[in-house]
């Protein structure tokens, strides 16, 4: 956010989240007093200062949260507002004083240079190698689909990007493409886990991150994040959102989509409405990411197996936080050649209306439609219903779900995997999940031609729906035979990953990490295809 | 006009009657019906002697054939439309309708072939998001002579379940509420196809024991159905699913409960039944769910045989044999 937003922006978040606070506490009924608001404050705050908090404001936060501690019992309502104030002001300049302006600005002319240079930094071997000149990782990032509605948006007005999300490397692939489209950096919150390397962290920041504490649960932290998030919409400042969450921890793409953030452009679209500014539009870009490998692979299915439906929120300890493994990954990328799709889909308005090229609404018909009226009440006055908006976001979140499964770019892993896992689920019905992923059932190997056999047909359904806009699929599936696909397949597999997916030995393929199978296998569920 | 009207799209028996209800509690309703003789007999003697003989509807009710006009001076919209009509006769209008109308509709069917349910139809074409449904058992003679009724009214929004209550309830019309707008959708889809089936059971002479079997599948695959579409169990439990199975499964209940039972009786599918068959919600319903649940991969082996049935692939006396030998009914269980 540019400097002269930043204190307007502390002074509006605080107003806002306050003013609110209080018109919901004085309406009774079930919510929470100011009191209660603060006490849960204090409570949460408590608990994550005793587990250490972030070393960088653990010293700030302690005295702040302490001085909140002796104040509040004894103070009265007009007091325990005052301190409502403070401490919502509080986090606000958290959110928004992580955000430096002056490595935004430097940002947009380092960025290029930057994700060059963090990339071929973590391939040491690819750099000897090209050495005297540069290697380019950049060359294996693929824009595809609606860039130039992409860059039409941001002109016409804020525009959210809302990607899938795979990897840590997501953030930095995107600041790249956002260059490459000719955009500017768009301002996203991370998690605060993601500064821990502390290279990547300074280049997340010149992506335009701000930092997220994760660990803070309690309601009125969540709420100004939520707020800040709406305002910097409201002021024109183009978002990046990934409503998955977390990255996907079974491989597969996201269907089940977080909507606090999502609604905040619908948020920030109502304020603009209702400030007679119906023409300050809000974009949603779906995006899809998508690697032939994954980094973190390992770690995520880990975590997905091992708590299937409560995985770890926030994993520190996992690939991208090893320099060694991201180089190595790095050193594949560059030597397969291996191509990481970044797919822009068509863009939405904050209601799941597709919009034109002059960022017009449309119905299902193809007609322009006025969205500001879906805001009205029966008098035509634009009103805040947060129970209708939510509605909203959710029907935005069931559209984005299909638009994901439309623009999902599948990779040769991904078929090889799905078909060589479906033989074994097949070869074992019946079998529990875990007990096929631990012992493989009867299935060591499986003859290559039966998978051949298998992939033909996949990749016949694949190009089907490929051909009606229902799945997208790299060059070697659009135009290669089940021997390409395979051969790719497994030449990525025998890259980077401690133990390979899949092997080949005489006519025979052999699942050597069969959860790893089960992670790439899931990215191409979905689609109803055969095995 | 500040759009202050309420619009009814249908002067069949429950269009009227639900406009006449909308009336009588103080609102301006404007009455869209597609014969002219309808309107002009609503608008001139202040009957619908077609549709809903000896009722004299209140004077509030403005009667037109004008589907723009209606379209685009209502805050609120019904539609009260045979299934296979709906797209039809709001493609007419689609363009006038706005984000801030609420549509609700009272169709107790699905649009086949299709498949989809009412409200997204409507979504398909038209602009409007704040959708709703009335389900539940509503038959209209008994509206219409005051009796007391109850309804469901189903939507994602509250606004529009609120909108609902404010205009239709009264002392002897009761209006619950329900956010499960596809749970009651399907169930008020379903009930006539149930209808239908025992109105052949009932002609099969095969007494009560049957014909309670039947009614308890039809809900069993109602259910299953709904699970697959988002719809939450509990409504098929309530007024939209065993109630409506209640109003709608017995001797003057409707439409669908009268073509079973003629069907069953001649026991063939004769020129007349044929006809009466394309009109039928239960009908259409019912080969809807049958390709619906093949398309999710969900077994519904009794609207399967009602559906065979009613195409002429198997004699009444057939559906009756399919129901007690049945191994896929027994093994769906």
């Amino acid at each position: 956010m540019r400097p002269e937003d930043q204190e307007r922006a502390v002074v509006e978040v605080t107003a806002r989240v306050v003013s609110r606070i209080e018109k919901q506490a004085d309406k009774g009924n079930n919510n929470p007093t100011v009191e209660e608001i603060l006490q849960e404050a204090l409570y949460y705050e408590r608990r994550r200062l005793e587990q250490g908090g972030h070393p960088k404001t653990f010293k700030q936060d302690k005295v702040f949260w302490k001085n909140v501690q002796k104040l509040l019992p004894k103070a009265s309502k007009q007091e325990q507002l005052q301190l409502l104030n403070k401490v919502v002001d509080f986090h606000a300049r958290e959110i928004v004083g992580h955000f430096d302006p002056r490595v935004y600005a430097l940002a947009t002319s380092v960025v290029p240079v930057g994700l060059s240079l963090l990339l071929n930094a973590m391939s040491p071997k690819a750099f000897l190698r090209a050495f005297p000149s540069f290697p380019d990782v950049t060359r294996n990032v693929v824009l595809q689909g609606e860039v130039d509605a992409l860059r039409r948006m941001h002109e016409l007005g804020t525009v959210i990007l809302v990607p899938t999300h795979s990897s840590n490397l997501d953030s930095i692939v995107l600041g790249w493409s956002l260059y490459a489209a000719g955009l500017p950096p768009f301002t996203y919150g991370a998690g605060i886990n993601l500064f821990i390397n502390p290279v990547l962290s300074f280049f997340m920041h010149n992506l335009g991150a701000y930092t997220v504490d994760r660990l803070k649960k309690h309601k009125l932290y969540k709420d100004t994040l939520k707020e800040y998030c709406t305002l910097s919409i409201e002021y024109g400042y183009d978002n990046l959102f990934f409503p998955g969450g977390t990255r996907s921890r079974s491989g597969g793409v996201e269907q089940k989509l977080k909507l606090g953030l999502l609604g905040s452009g619908l948020k920030a679209y109502l304020n603009n409405v209702k400030a007679n500014r119906p023409d300050h539009k809000v974009f949603i870009v779906p995006c899809t990411l998508n690697y032939h490998l994954v980094l973190e692979a390992e770690t995520l299915i880990d975590d997905h197996l091992k708590e299937v439906g409560k995985s770890r929120y926030i994993i520190i300890d996992d690939e991208f936080s090893k320099p060694r493994r991201v180089a190595s990954f790095m050193s594949g990328v560059l030597s397969l050649d291996s191509k990481i799709f970044v797919r822009f889909a068509r863009p939405l308005d904050p209601f799941g209306n597709l919009v034109d090229d002059d960022g017009v609404s449309m119905d299902s018909k193809g007609r322009a439609v006025d969205i500001s009226r879906y805001l009205m009440d029966l008098k035509g006055e634009p009103v805040e219903d947060p129970q209708r908006d939510e509605e909203y976001t959710r029907e935005l979140g069931r559209i984005l779900a299909s638009s994901y499964m439309e623009n999902n770019v599948l990779c040769s892993t991904h078929v090889l995997a799905f078909a060589l896992f479906g033989k074994m689920a097949k070869e074992n019905p019946g079998m529990e999940l875990y007990r096929l992923l631990r012992t493989g059932g009867r299935t060591e190997s499986v003859t290559l031609s039966e998978v051949r056999e298998t992939i033909d047909n996949i990749i016949g359904e694949l190009r089907r729906l490929d051909a009606i806009g229902k799945v997208k699929i790299s060059e070697t599936l659009a135009t290669g035979d089940s021997a390409a696909v395979i051969a790719e397949a497994l030449r990525h597999f025998g890259t980077y990953h401690t133990k390979p997916a899949a092997i080949r030995r005489g006519d025979r393929l052999f699942p050597l990490d069969r959860n790893l199978l089960y992670y790439y296998h899931n990215r191409a569920l979905g689609y109803d295809l055969e095995v | 006009m500040a759009l202050q009207s309420i619009g009814v799209i249908g002067a069949g028996a429950w269009g009227t009657a639900l406009a006449d209800r909308i009336a009588r509690n103080g609102r301006v309703v404007r009455l869209w019906a597609s014969e002219q003789d309808v309107s002009s007999e609503i608008v001139q003697r202040g009957t619908n002697s077609k549709y809903m003989p000896g009722l004299k509807l209140d004077k509030k009710i403005r009667a037109t054939t004008d589907i723009i006009q209606v379209v685009d001076s209502c805050r609120v919209i019904l539609i009260v439309l045979p299934s296979f009509m709906v797209r039809k006769v709001l493609s007419r209008a689609s363009s006038y309708f706005r984000g801030n109308q609420l549509v609700v509709h009272a169709v107790k069917g699905l649009e086949y072939p299709s498949c989809n349910r009412i409200s997204e139809v409507i979504k398909q074409e038209t602009c409007a998001r704040l959708l709703g449904v009335l389900s539940g058992p509503n038959l209209a003679a008994e509206v219409a002579r005051g009796m007391p009724i109850a309804t469901v009214a189903a939507s994602y929004f509250d606004l529009v379940v609120q909108e609902m209550k404010n205009i239709l309830s009264s002392k002897n019309f009761l209006v619950f509420s329900t956010r499960d707008l596809a749970g009651a959708e399907l169930a008020g889809a379903l009930s006539p196809a149930a209808a239908l089936g025992c109105g052949i059971l009932e002609s099969l002479k095969t007494g009560r024991n049957l014909k309670a079997m039947f009614i308890a599948e039809c809900l069993r695959e109602m259910r299953r159905l709904g699970s697959r579409l988002e719809a939450e169990n509990r409504t098929f439990s309530g007024l939209s699913g065993v109630g409506d199975l209640v109003a709608s499964c017995g001797p003057e209940s409707g439409d669908d409960y009268a073509i079973g039972f003629t069907l069953g009786r001649s026991g063939k599918l004769s020129k007349e039944i044929k006809l009466r068959l394309r009109s039928s919600e239960g009908a259409a319903s019912a080969r809807a769910a049958v390709k619906l649940g093949a398309k999710l991969g969900v077994e519904l082996p009794v609207f399967e045989s009602l559906a065979r049935v009613l195409a002429g692939k198997k004699k009444p006396g057939g559906f009756l044999k399919s129901l007690m030998e049945s191994d896929r009914i027994r093994s769906s269980r």
